[in-house]
C-alpha cells in the first residue's frame, strides 16, 4: 500500500489540483501582489510535480529541470513582476464586468469541461496520470480565461504565465520529461517573454499614466 | 448496546463541549499576553445562568419560549450520528450525515424565527445575516458529504470511517485533502468563528450570532450558549472522525471503549487548538466578502466530488 509509486501518484494528482486552486484564487482576488504570490506558489507546485515524474520515470535530468523551474518560476519571474509592479505603483485590479463568484464558477465549469472531454481520451493511453493531465489542461484554459477577464496589463501577463505553466505541466506529464535542451529553451523563452512584456507594461504606464487595457483605445496626440 | 452507545455519546457531547470553548478562549487570551479565564469558566458561566431568573418579553409568542429547547435538543441529537468510538463490526443504522446537517438546520430555523419574534431590530438583523451565511455554506457542506460518501458507498459517518480504516492510503487522496479544507471553512462559518463572525464581541455592527440571542436571559440563554458549544464540538469531531480516525481496535470491552474515547478526546483538543490558532491569525471579513470564502469552500468540495466522478468510478 505505501509504496513510493503510490505516494508519488497521489502527490502528483494533489499538486495538480492545487495548481487549479491557485489559478481560481487568482480569478477571485483583487490585489496584484497576491496574484504574483500565488503564481510563485504555482512554480513550487510545478517543481514538486517535476520531481515526482523524475522519481516515477527514473530520469535524472528531470531533477535538474525541477530545480530550474523552482528557481525561475518560483522566485525569478515573481521577482521581475514585483519590480515591474513597484515601478508602476498600481496594485489594485479594476472591478471586472462580471461578479467574482460567477467568474469562479465559470472557472470550475472549465475544469468540468476538461474532465468531460479530455479524460475519456487520456484514460486509455496513460491511465496512471490521466487525472493530473486533465488538471494541467484545465490550468491552460483557466489561464486564457484570466487573460480575457482581467483589465490591468500585469494581470494579463500573469494569466499568460499561468497558461504557460499549464503547458509546461502538460508536457512534463504527457511525455514524462522532454529532452533537457528543449525544456531549458522553453524556460529561457519564458524569461525573455516576461522581460519584454514588463518593459512594455512600463512603457504603457509612462505613456498613458495607467495600465488599464480597456482604456488603451483612447487616442493621444 | 445501543442504549450504552447513546448514553456515552450524549454524555461526551454535552459534557465536553464547553471545555473546548474554554480551551480556544484560553489560547486566544495567551496569544494576547493575557492570563485569560480558567479553562472551566464556561461551566461556571452556564451554572450561573441556570440560577438566574428568566425575563421574557410580553409580546413574544410560544416560538420564543420553545426555541432554546429545540435548538439544544436538535444539536445534541445531531451528535449521535458521528460515532465517537467504534467497535469491530459495529455499524449503527440511526441516520446519516445528511440527517445531521438538516437537524442542525432545523435548530437554526427556530432560533432565527425566535430572533424575529420579539420585533427588536438587532434580532432581525442577526437572523437575516445568519440565514445568509448558512445559505452560502450549505452547498459546500452537502457537496463535501457527497464526495466523502461516494467513496465510502454510503453517507453515514460510520461507513466513511470504516472505509478509511480499511484503506490506510486514503489520507493522500485528493478528495480527502480538498474536503478537509472545505469542512474547515464550514467549521469556522457554522460555529461563528473569526473570519465570519467575532464570537467575543457585542459590537452591534459586526455580530451575527450574538445579535440573534440578545433578547434571551437566564436559563434560555444558558441553553443556547451550551448548544452553540455543542455545535462547535460536533464540527470539530467531524474533522477528527473523518480525517484522523485513529481507532483502538481490540475486542469488545470497557478498556477498548475507554481507550478509543481518550484518543478521540485528545484529538479533539488538538483540532480545537488548530482552530484557535487559525482564528488568532485572521481578521474579520467584511460581510459582503463572506461569499468569496464560501465560494472557496464550494469550489474545494466541488473539485473533490468531480475528482471522484473522474478517477474513481
Amino acid at each position: 500500500m505505501w509504496t513510493i509509486d503510490f505516494l508519488v501518484d497521489k502527490i502528483i494528482s494533489s499538486f495538480t489540483i492545487l495548481t487549479i486552486m491557485t489559478s481560481l484564487m487568482i480569478i477571485g482576488g483583487n490585489s496584484i501582489r497576491k496574484y504574483i504570490k500565488y503564481y510563485s506558489y504555482q512554480g513550487i507546485m510545478l517543481a514538486v510535480v517535476g520531481l515526482g515524474i523524475a522519481i516515477i520515470a527514473k530520469k535524472p535530468d528531470l531533477f535538474l529541470i525541477a530545480i530550474l523551474v523552482l528557481f525561475v518560476n518560483g522566485s525569478f519571474l515573481p521577482g521581475l513582476l514585483y519590480r515591474c509592479l513597484n515601478g508602476i505603483g498600481d496594485v489594485r485590479e479594476e472591478e471586472s464586468y462580471i461578479k467574482i463568484p460567477v467568474l469562479i464558477i465559470i472557472g470550475v465549469a472549465f475544469v468540468i469541461l476538461t474532465y468531460y472531454i479530455a479524460y475519456p481520451m487520456l484514460a486509455g493511453d496513460v491511465p496512471r496520470l490521466s487525472l493530473a493531465i486533465c488538471n494541467s489542461i484545465s490550468v491552460v484554459l483557466i489561464g486564457s480565461f484570466i487573460i480575457a477577464i482581467k483589465k490591468k496589463a500585469i494581470s494579463q501577463i500573469i494569466g499568460f504565465l499561468i497558461m504557460r505553466n499549464g503547458v509546461l505541466l502538460t508536457s512534463i506529464l504527457l511525455t514524462s520529461g522532454m529532452p533537457l535542451a528543449i525544456e531549458v529553451g522553453i524556460i529561457i523563452e519564458l524569461v525573455l517573454t516576461t522581460f519584454i512584456m514588463s518593459i512594455f507594461t512600463h512603457r504603457i504606464d509612462s505613456f498613458f499614466n495607467n495600465t488599464d487595457v480597456s482604456r488603451l483605445t483612447k487616442l493621444r496626440g | 448496546m445501543s442504549v450504552l452507545y447513546f448514553v456515552i455519546q450524549l454524555i461526551i457531547a454535552i459534557g465536553i463541549a464547553p471545555f473546548l470553548t474554554g480551551i480556544i478562549k484560553k489560547l486566544k487570551a495567551l496569544s494576547q499576553h493575557r492570563i485569560g479565564i480558567p479553562l472551566l469558566q464556561p461551566y461556571y458561566d452556564l451554572a450561573k445562568l441556570f440560577k438566574k431568573d428568566v425575563v421574557r418579553s410580553k409580546t413574544a409568542s410560544w416560538i420564543y419560549t420553545i426555541a432554546p429547547y429545540i435548538y439544544f435538543s436538535t444539536t445534541a441529537v445531531a451528535c449521535l450520528f458521528i460515532p465517537f468510538f467504534t467497535l469491530p463490526g459495529w455499524s449503527f443504522k440511526l441516520g446519516d450525515a445528511l440527517l445531521m446537517a438538516y437537524l442542525l438546520a432545523l435548530g437554526r430555523f427556530f432560533i432565527t424565527l425566535a430572533a424575529l419574534d420579539t420585533g427588536s431590530t438587532f434580532g432581525g438583523m442577526g437572523s437575516s445575516r445568519e440565514v445568509m451565511v448558512s445559505v452560502l455554506m450549505e452547498p459546500a457542506l452537502i457537496l463535501s458529504i457527497f464526495a466523502l460518501g461516494s467513496i465510502a458507498g454510503s453517507t453515514g459517518f460510520d461507513s466513511i470511517l470504516n472505509n478509511f480504516v480499511a484503506n490506510k492510503g486514503m489520507i493522500l487522496e485528493p478528495i480527502y485533502i480538498f474536503t478537509f479544507i472545505a469542512l474547515f471553512i464550514i467549521l469556522l462559518a457554522e460555529t461563528c468563528r473569526m473570519p465570519i463572525d467575532d464570537p467575543s464581541t457585542h459590537l452591534e455592527l459586526t455580530m451575527i450570532h450574538e445579535a440573534m440571542i440578545l433578547e434571551y436571559s437566564g436559563r434560555d440563554l444558558a441553553l443556547i450558549e451550551w448548544a452553540s458549544s455543542i455545535k462547535q464540538f460536533l464540527f470539530i469531531s467531524i474533522l477528527v472522525r473523518v480525517f484522523l480516525p485513529f481507532v483502538v481496535y481490540t475486542e469488545f470491552g470497557v478498556l477498548s471503549i475507554f481507550l478509543s474515547i481518550c484518543v478521540f478526546l485528545l484529538l479533539t483538543v488538538l483540532v480545537s487548538l488548530i482552530v484557535g490558532f487559525v482564528e488568532i491569525n485572521l481578521a474579520k471579513l467584511r460581510l459582503f466578502k463572506i461569499s468569496r470564502l464560501s465560494i472557496l469552500a464550494f469550489t474545494m468540495s466541488m473539485m473533490a466530488a468531480l475528482t471522484y466522478f473522474v478517477s474513481w468510478r
